[in-house]
């Protein structure tokens, strides 16, 4: 078998890739002194707060703001009459950062205000006043796509913001192939990324005509482009310093308003502001995942193989465009490089209701898909009297596969993550017949995913790049504007620098993303930082270090293809007394005549292509693969679900951490837990009735399945850094469908609509002959 | 707004005396990152759930997001800042960088001081107790997976201090990233 | 989120109290533990102009036995110290369970029993379990004291019988007699540390012939109050409490119940989720007054 043998592709010359070293920034994280944005002093800061609208549509007949302006320390209070009024969006521009004559959901800003102190903001919030012309709203993507429905955007007829069709081989005929049709609509919620520190920002506007923005944003480098689009300002004018930032999971892309409006508070009182949401901002107003629609149909021969699959997806947009367009993509395509499948056709529609915009979070459209998917493999292996583990591996994609997309699939661990997630929990051979004890039943389901590692959207362009320093001690600093958003990527470019140089780990620093200082990075998306930012890293990494070995090369008068770095010292391979120190190095080539520093520098683009019209094309330069089970008990009498264990795999390509990679796979498959159980931003005409984490429940540590195992499967990627891929976002998406499968396992209950709450089940298990999928052709 | 009347605080905070003038109605919070300038307490949701504001106050762990200041006079605060000791983590702290007990790093501070009230309370906690007595504190990132076993790793650290404090303390290790042994060292 | 501002007062006797509950009326709030006070602040549920702290109130933490054999819990004794005190865990250890389930430690480091009742919110976990035990509370104001059963203390969505000027000053329950259960039932799916959908508590004590001759059942999260189930209660007393009979009798707690649809639940839902975790609660507290024994006399 090709997957899973462990080898490592380079030699180590550190031995640090693939060791559990602690994290470059552990020390500080764990005393407190780490950073982040709201920790920022600067003096006589301004404090902003914002105004929100109560309605989900109204027109702005009125906002006087004169009362407000008088209240002692209130330094501005603006509208979008203040503002360049230009609309800002990564592939819609519909967002005005300060709502323009009409306001579309409720949290949608309408005014900003800057103050000496908090209370003086608050009571001028309250001064403002603001008349609406209360209009008809539409909250349901299917009813706003209805003719009639009320229109948010003029220039967006039907309420459309974007569709696509995808069509591969012929469907009708992959159809007739059938000998089992499996056809469902599978419903997904609107979650909130819940990261722990909420969206903060302090800018800073003074003479030298700069804005210098430190933000909890997880991309500095496209923050940068965007916010100086939208400023109308020269992008190098926006001076982004990246502090620590609490957590991301694609929610702190500043697709939404909080930052564009404290750049503009800051602005205008030329001075510094610090805005700092409250947990109830982001809750109202910031970029939730997208709540989908999908109907989906798959065929299957009788002896499992998928021989057709069609899908109709609508993906509720809300009231503004963030990058939903392109992850409604991603729900409509990605799912579709699991499985050797040749015969699809998916329509997706976009579309806008009264309600707060959705965005990224963590698997980017992704879980959507594979909800309704993975959910339909079981259906289907219960049509077809196949273990749903048989199914899945006689389709599984393989390496070497060009997927139905035109996707290059390097390397793929998919069968093996299935394999070891099933024999983890218990699924030897076959399944193990639920279990049952007084009100309790239990059941064991699985499910898989795939994603991506990088994809090539924003242009023809999905690189990155880096330099590293190597200092005149001997320390070496790393250079990357991919930024830290706390997966621990300072720490995994620190691993790989060391390795790549020959320099001991603890010799390595990385610093953070600064537009003015470090090179151009496109940010935490993707998966992509390890992958792509990493490989960037050791090109510079091997540019440093083949300029040292020329240094030595001189001194020593000496073939640099002779000479070797390891452990932190330079030396001949064949005399290994003649040695010198990367410091004495790094001395000696700048103290002389015409001396220079040592610093490498490194630009790494994928060998992947844009998509044609049609989307076909290899996105990414490389596809993680993963696998989860899980274990449930189920209360039939209350419907409660408890996971009582929960394995997963993930194909990494090769771990250069694995105590972050299991770091990684264990957060996500607590969020997917919550994504599949718990979570969800519960609206009534458009308000959000849990906005808090009171009643937003995100997992506590009790909360949590009693066996949390973490697998890596490492089958090494020969594009990725070691080996390394993309893993973040990869960990979420099966985990809703395999609760849903074990579930279905355990009570026969099938629950099409997420989350699986204790109620839905309660009311699936009453339900009459609820307990089966219908006949297959539903 | 009319100008209101500032009261006299005295309290300790991380074994230091202040006199602070303080308004009625600013929090225990506030109090710590604006006057204080100790950012380590952090603020997550400002309504007592989340537990990345968690300071002990006499020993006892509190939401400062919910506590006026006041009402903290003559009392003893201690903050994640006043946890290490002459340079030297606490071996909580030296567990959580061991262990990999953190991502971003947001609710570290309060998950420690959250961790430092249970095992003041209890220094041998079974697992069960750990994820009781840590459940007010939220993580979005580990799935906690880590920080339980890092509560774990810091008993037996702290266990091996007691002892060692007659024979060989515990080393922070030489490294500059490291926490406790080598600097290659996790917690398997 | 800083508050708006207010004056603090911080009176150092019972007499200077009242004087400023009277003073400030309803213009004042009484801060005790402040983790429900601070919330509703922070979320302009209320803007008092006036805070009077009643921490620095002498007599009002106790933790004790009264001359009655009833447990007397003073209205600023924490959840953390009643549910920690030796005293609480060996007499009466379903109160210190119950107390557990109460949102996170630090909140119980907090959070005072007294300020949980004045709180009157139906959603909490000690009201069903002190309303099972017969709880009473001590009110004390300007004119003198009364007991006031918890029975009686809750009137409406966040309101209670205390009349201005009244202070709740401590919290009484009666000892447990011989062969008697109780248990406190919380039913909160979506994790541990949320609000119960249904809480469920139950009292139930046994005659020697097995016969229940004594049970109260309390109810949170399914009425604008904490409530009991005396329908239920009716159904059960004096009988043996066999599971079939339970079940039954359950169910007519469907007539004393008015539950809201809330992201916890349905109303229908948590109609069924009250019957379910009643008839849970009295088989629990039966197993444990059957297994209790005929005690100490």
């Amino acid at each position: 078998m090709s997957t899973g043998a462990r080898t490592v592709t380079a030699p180590g010359r550190s031995g640090v890739v693939g060791a559990r070293v602690p994290r470059v920034d552990g020390k500080e994280k764990v005393t407190g002194e780490a950073a982040y944005a709201a920790d920022i002093a600067l003096p006589r800061v301004l404090v902003g707060k914002v105004l929100r609208s109560p309605y989900p549509h109204a027109r702005l007949l009125r906002v006087d703001t004169s009362k407000a302006r008088r209240v002692p320390g209130v330094k501005a209070v603006i509208t979008a009459e203040d503002t360049p009024k230009i609309p800002h969006g990564l592939f819609v521009k519909d967002t005005y950062p300060l709502a323009l004559e009409r306001v579309r959901y409720v949290g949608d800003e309408v005014a900003a205000v800057a103050a000496a102190i908090e209370e003086a903001a608050s009571e001028a919030l309250e001064l403002i006043e603001v008349e609406y012309e209360e209009l008809p709203a539409v909250f349901d993507p299917l009813e706003a796509m209805a003719p009639g429905a009320p229109q948010l955007h003029a220039d967006r007829p039907g309420n459309i913001a974007y569709q696509l069709s995808v069509e591969r081989g012929d469907v009708e005929a992959g159809f007739r192939q059938a000998a089992h049709v499996i056809e469902e609509r599978f419903t997904t919620h609107a979650t909130y990324h819940a990261y722990l520190e909420p969206i903060a920002s302090v800018v800073s506007y003074g003479h030298t005509g700069k804005l210098t923005v430190w933000a909890s944003a997880q991309e500095p480098f496209m923050t940068q482009a965007e916010l100086a689009e939208a400023l109308h300002l020269p992008p190098s004018d926006i001076h982004f310093i990246q502090p620590h930032v609490g957590g991301a999971f694609g929610g702190k892309t500043m697709d939404d308003n909080h930052l564009y409006i404290s750049c503009l508070l800051a602005l205008k009182t030329r001075a510094a502001v610090k805005l700092v949401n409250t947990r109830e901002d982001e809750f109202v107003a910031s970029r939730p995942r997208v709540p989908t629609v999908i109907d989906l149909k798959v065929g299957f021969a009788g002896d499992g193989a998928i021989v057709a699959k069609e899908a109709r997806v609508v993906s509720d947009n809300g009231a503004y465009t963030s990058r939903t367009p392109v992850i409604m993509r991603t729900t409509c395509i990605r799912a579709d490089s699991l499985y050797r499948l040749q015969n699809l056709r998916t329509h997706g529609y976009l579309v806008y209701t009264n309600k707060i915009p959705t965005g990224s979070m963590r698997g980017f459209g992704n879980p959507q898909m594979h909800f309704a998917l993975e959910s339909v493999m079981d259906m289907a292996a219960r049509e077809l009297g196949m273990d749903p583990l048989a199914l899945r591996l006689r389709n599984a994609t393989q390496a070497g596969d060009v997927t139905v997309h035109g996707w290059r699939v390097a390397s793929c661990g998919l069968s093996e993550c299935l394999e070891r997630t099933a024999a983890e929990v218990g699924w030897r051979g076959a399944r193990p017949a639920p279990g049952a004890s007084g009100t309790k039943r239990r059941g064991v389901g699985l499910a898989c995913a795939t994603h991506v590692s990088g994809r090539r959207h924003f242009g023809n362009y999905d690189g990155s790049s880096a330099l590293v320093k190597v200092n005149e001690d001997g320390r070496v600093v790393v250079l990357s504007g991919e930024g830290d958003v706390g997966q621990g990527s300072r720490t995994i470019f620190a691993q790989i620098a060391a390795e790549e140089l020959g320099v001991p780990y603890e010799d390595v620093d990385v610093t953070m993303a600064d537009t003015e200082s470090t090179p151009f990075g496109m940010g935490s998306h993707a998966s992509k930082v390890t992958f792509v930012g990493g490989n960037a890293v050791r090109v510079a990494a091997a540019d440093a270090r083949r300029q040292l070995l020329e240094i030595t090369a001189r001194l020593f008068e000496a073939r640099a293809e002779d000479l070797a770095i390891q452990d932190g010292r330079i030396f001949h391979r064949e005399l290994p007394q003649r040695a010198l120190t990367v410091a004495e190095a790094a001395k000696a080539h700048i103290y002389r005549q015409g001396g220079e520093p040592v610093i490498g520098k490194g630009a790494w683009d994928p060998p992947s292509e844009l998509h044609d019209k049609t989307f076909y094309g290899n996105i990414s330069g490389a596809y993680p693969f993963g696998a989860c089970a899980a274990e449930v008990e189920v209360d039939v009498e209350s419907g409660e679900v408890k996971v009582l264990r929960i394995v997963s795999a993930a194909d990494v390509g090769r771990a250069i951490n694995p105590m972050l990679a299991e770091g990684q796979i264990e957060g996500g498959v607590i969020q997917g837990l919550g994504y599949a159980l718990c979570e969800e931003i519960r609206n009534e005409e458009g308000r959000v009735l849990n906005p808090n984490f009171s009643d937003y429940r995100i997992m506590a540590c009790e909360d949590i399945p009693v066996e949390v195992k973490a697998i890596l499967v490492e089958p090494v990627d020969p594009y990725g850094p070691f080996g390394a891929k993309g893993l973040g976002e990869l960990v979420v998406a099966p985990v809703a469908p395999a609760v849903a499968n074990a579930v279905a396992h355990a009570v026969g209950a099938r629950i099409t609509s997420l989350p699986i709450t204790a109620e839905k089940l309660f009311t699936a298990l009453r339900r009459p002959q609820a307990s089966r999928p219908a006949t297959p052709n539903r | 707004m009319s100008p209101r009347q500032k009261r006299q605080l005295s309290l300790e905070v991380n074994g230091e005396p202040y006199e602070l003038l303080v308004e009625p109605h600013w929090l225990l919070v506030d109090v710590l990152r604006d006057q204080l300038h100790l950012t380590g307490t952090k603020i997550g949701c400002g309504i007592g759930v989340c537990g990345a504001c968690t300071v002990l106050v006499d020993g006892q762990a509190v939401s400062s997001c919910l506590a006026l200041a006041v009402d903290a006079h003559g009392k003893a605060v201690t903050t994640i800042e006043g946890l290490a000791r002459e340079g030297r983590l606490h071996p909580i702290q030296q567990a959580f960088i061991a262990c990999g007990g953190f991502q971003c790093g947001f609710c570290t501070p309060g998950m420690i001081m959250g961790a430092k009230e249970l095992l003041d309370r209890n220094p041998a906690p079974t697992e069960e107790e750990i994820r009781a007595g840590l459940s007010g504190n939220l993580c979005r990132c580990t799935g906690y997976v880590k920080i339980i076993e890092s509560v774990q790793v810091a008993v037996r650290l702290l266990q091996e201090e007691m002892a060692g404090e007659a024979g060989a303390p515990v080393s922070p290790g030489p490294g500059r990233h490291a926490a406790v042994g080598s600097g290659q060292g996790g917690a398997r | 989120m800083a508050l708006w501002p207010f004056d603090y007062l911080e009176p150092t006797s019972p007499e200077e109290c009242f004087a400023l509950m009277a003073e400030h009326g309803s213009e004042a709030k009484l801060l005790a533990g402040g983790t429900a006070l601070m919330q509703f602040l922070k979320q302009g549920l209320a803007r008092p102009r006036a805070l009077i702290n009643l921490k620095r109130l002498p007599g009002l933490g106790g933790i004790e036995v009264g001359p009655e054999g009833a447990l007397r819990l003073g209205a600023l004794a924490t959840h953390r110290r009643i549910e920690d005190a030796p005293l609480v865990r060996e007499r009466w250890p379903m109160l210190a369970e119950m107390l557990q389930l109460v949102a996170s430690p630090r909140i119980r480091n907090m959070a005072t029993i007294g300020g949980n009742l004045c709180h009157g919110d139906a959603n909490e976990d000690p009201p069903p379990l002190l309303l099972a035990l017969d709880a009473s509370v001590r009110v004390i104001s300007r004119v003198g004291e009364r007991l006031l059963p918890v029975d009686g203390l809750f009137t409406d969505f966040y309101e209670t019988a205390l009349k201005p000027g009244e202070l709740l000053a401590e919290v009484r329950v009666p000892p447990l007699p011989p062969r008697s259960g109780a248990v406190y039932l919380k039913f909160a799916p979506k994790s541990r540390q949320d609000f119960a959908t249904v809480g469920a508590a139950a009292f139930v004590r046994l005659a020697d012939a097995g016969r229940c001759v004594e049970l109260r059942l309390g109810l949170a999260g399914v009425a604008p109050t904490p409530v009991r189930a005396r329908k239920v209660e009716a159904a059960l007393q004096g009988q043996l409490l066999s599971e079939p009979l339970v079940r039954e009798a359950a169910a007519l707690v469907e007539d004393e119940i008015d539950p809201v649809g809330d992201i916890r639940g349905s109303a229908g839902y948590k109609r069924e989720m009250a019957k379910l975790f009643l008839r849970r609660a009295v088989a629990e507290a039966l197993r444990r007054a059957g297994a209790a024994g005929p005690g100490p006399t």
